[in-house]
């Protein structure tokens, strides 16, 4: 994917004029959108404003009206209430085929009568493109995902990861002012997958083309967006960039649901700067709201904040003595998980070159400094307080 | 084991046989049984009565009181084939091959909206409940169901007391015992062979592919005529065939509804066999259906290819060379 001068990568924004505010192409506006299925409120009043060119991820569990979002914005539903603008209009009403947006779908949706090359011009036909420009834009959008080799295949004959990409061609050749991003890597292997999240950043950085992009793998989201959306229940939980989702998650959930964390429930003390839990104290040095003292409160702290000693490291709060359970070595860090008794389990995370040489069953430290501890209150404990030595991410996208 | 080696072994040879080439071989039975009961069946109830029909054709009739035909190798002739091919005949072979394709196409135009329909905006807890009122008329015998059209078609019958009841025929509508009648009889004997398979293929397209579609700018029909129809094209193809060959030989619909004006070659060959007891006639007549058939849908397989090729080379993107 070498940085050509295409048309793809020329392509220019054009702005909207005349009472859509000079917004511009590809800007996507939601205003309190709902979406009720019977009962079941799949979306429930989200807004959201996304920039033209902007990368952004829907990012939450199966259920929590990621798909749902997505699709209101393809038309294949309809928004119960609220309001929805792509590049300042509004699309309510507006049927699929005639919006400047294209999907890439969950399981590619490739028609199997058609070759890779008639599945690509299939959205330039229904515009009426002629025959020889059709041919020259299905070529480049070929070559943008390297399937110009594989062009009268039928998709039958090909892997997963190149009918993804074909998928991918299909969409960008009708050059969308948006692109709908439905999973798409969800079926690929590990490997196959990294390589698809940096090409796909790249096209679109290239492209300039606005990304929505739905999954429900945290790193995913967090290697490729500019901004993420993690939604719960139909609402959005917080929107930031990776940076601040990461390091500043807004609830237990988020905490939760990116990274790893290790949670423990406990009582508001030190005036609701810290926690009580089985006669530690744990307390945050991080500006946040404080806690009401003598409340149900949760704390968490990353398993990478956490340093294992041999010896007491003698400091009042965030320190937790326990037996050490198991190592297990990932390559440039090595894993801990330490047993503080009574079931609970700590998981913390060390660099090879600062873990101090440990064996299992051994008397261990843990500890952390106070800007590493998070504090919440117990609102969400029933979905984070799964056991903290597994892969929450997981647990809670119910893989 | 074969013998063979089992006599080196005998032999006190020194070097044991590895064990994994001496791994005992669970018994299998060929593959090919389980298919033996269907072969059975077809060997017994088709080709021999086939063939019986064929060795038929091929005979004598020595006269109309042995019902008989003599087929004893010597007195083999193709004979009986110019006869069956009388002019009296063949208007009827024609009008039957009009009739069943009339009516393979009258089911198909009726079948594919209402099996789409059926397959894609009908919820699935009613889908079951239509399924079963489409099979209903086959609760019933078919020769039963076919008098029953008789009351209905008849002149001063259902249909046409009701049409003139609401002033749109002034004379009794003369439907039975026409070509009408026997058309509109087929088409209700036949239509859930049609709908049965179309409602199958609709079924089984992922509703992603039609999503997909309208995503690149194509409305409804368009998707329809481009993606869903294509996808549906097997099942179609199975109900024509399902229609389309017991149609040309049906003989109940045509004898009942027909008359004189609306008989087909199924009635003729019966005649044949039951009332002039000219079985080597009416046999050939029968070989020639055969023919017939198979050549009627060769033709349709042609043209079909035709078609196919047609929407292919329309669709073909052929991209100019790459630059290396």
């Amino acid at each position: 994917m070498d940085s050509g001068n295409g048309p793809f990568e020329e392509r220019q924004r054009r702005v909207v004029d005349a009472g859509s505010a000079g917004a511009e192409t590809g800007s996507v506006e939601l205003v309190d959108v709902v979406k009720m299925f019977g009962d079941f409120v799949a979306v429930d009043r989200i807004s959201l404003s996304v920039q033209a060119g902007e990368f952004i991820s829907l990012l939450g569990p199966s259920g929590c009206g990621k798909t749902t979002t997505l699709r209101m914005l393809a038309g294949f539903e309809e928004p119960t209430s609220g309001e929805m603008r792509i590049s300042g209009q509004p699309i309510a009403g507006t049927p699929p085929h005639k919006r400047d947006v294209n999907t890439v779908f969950q399981a590619y949706a490739l028609f199997p009568h058609m070759s890779v090359a008639e599945n690509v011009a299939y959205g330039l036909r229904q515009k009426g493109v002629g025959k020889a420009d059709t041919a020259v834009r299905v070529s480049e959008a070929l070559d943008m995902v390297k399937m110009r080799p594989l062009a009268d295949r039928k998709p039958r004959q090909m892997s997963g990861g190149q009918q993804q990409r074909v998928a991918l061609a299909r969409a960008l050749v009708n050059r969308p002012s948006l692109l709908l991003l439905d999973e798409p890597l969800g079926a690929l292997d590990r490997k196959l997958r990294e390589e698809m999240q940096i090409e796909l950043k790249l096209l679109q950085s290239q492209l300039g083309i606005t990304f929505i992009f739905v999954t429900h793998d945290q790193e995913e989201a967090l290697s490729m967006s500019d901004r993420i959306a993690v939604m719960l229940d139909g609402r959005i939980e917080q929107l930031g960039d990776p940076y601040t989702i990461y390091e500043h998650p807004s609830s237990a959930f988020v905490a939760g649901f990116i990274g790893q964390q290790n949670f423990f429930s406990g009582r508001a003390v030190e005036g609701g700067a810290g926690i009580e839990t089985d006669g530690a104290t744990l307390t945050s040095s991080r500006s946040a709201d404080p806690l009401v003292v003598g409340s149900d409160a949760l704390a968490a702290v990353r398993p990478e904040a956490i340093t294992v000693s041999e010896t007491d490291p003698g400091a009042s709060a965030n320190v937790l003595r326990g037996e050490l359970a198991g190592i297990s070595h990932l390559g440039d860090v090595i894993q801990f998980v330490v047993s503080t008794g009574g079931g609970r389990e700590i998981l913390a995370r060390l660099p090879r070159t600062k873990a101090p040489r440990l064996s299992t069953g051994q008397s261990v430290w843990c500890s952390w400094a106070a800007d590493h501890t998070y504090l919440f209150t117990a609102e969400q404990a029933d979905l984070v307080l799964a056991d903290p030595a597994s892969d929450k991410a997981e647990v809670l996208a119910g893989n | 084991m074969t013998t063979d080696t089992m006599e080196t072994a005998d032999a006190g040879s020194t070097a044991p046989v590895p064990s994994s080439t001496k791994k005992p071989r669970r018994a299998r039975a060929p593959k090919f049984l389980l298919a033996l009961p269907a072969w059975t069946w077809f060997i017994l109830f088709f080709a021999l009565p086939v063939g019986l029909v064929l060795l038929y054709s091929l005979g004598e009739q020595v006269s109309s009181f042995v019902q008989k035909p003599d087929i004893s190798p010597d007195v083999w002739s193709l004979d009986n084939f110019p006869k069956a091919f009388d002019p009296a005949f063949a208007p009827i072979f024609w009008r039957t091959l009009r009739i069943s394709i009339t009516g393979t196409f009258i089911c198909l135009i009726i079948s594919v909206p209402f099996s789409y329909w059926l397959a894609t905006k009908v919820s699935p807890r009613w889908r079951g409940v239509l399924l079963g009122l489409v099979l209903v008329p086959f609760w019933t015998n078919f020769l039963v169901r076919t008098i029953g059209w008789q009351l209905i078609l008849a002149p001063n019958g259902f249909v046409s007391q009701k049409l003139q009841d609401v002033g749109i025929t002034s004379g009794d509508l003369g439907l039975l015992y026409t070509q009408a009648g026997v058309q509109i009889g087929v088409v209700y004997n036949y239509l859930p062979l049609m709908i049965l398979p179309l409602y199958v293929a609709f079924e089984r397209i992922d509703s992603a592919m039609t999503e997909a579609s309208k995503d690149l700018g194509a409305n409804r029909l368009k998707t329809f005529v481009q993606v869903t129809m294509p996808l549906a094209m097997p099942g179609a193809i199975a109900g024509m065939l399902l229609v389309f060959i017991p149609l040309m030989g049906d003989y109940i619909t045509a004898s009942l509804l027909g008359g004189a004006k609306g008989t087909m070659a199924g009635v003729l060959v019966a005649d044949q066999f039951l009332n002039t007891f000219n079985w080597s006639r009416g046999a050939a007549m029968a070989v020639i259906m055969i023919g017939f058939i198979l050549a009627a849908l060769a033709v349709f397989a042609i043209v079909g290819l035709l078609l196919r090729a047609i929407v292919r080379a329309r669709r073909r993107v052929s991209l100019p060379e790459a630059a290396a």
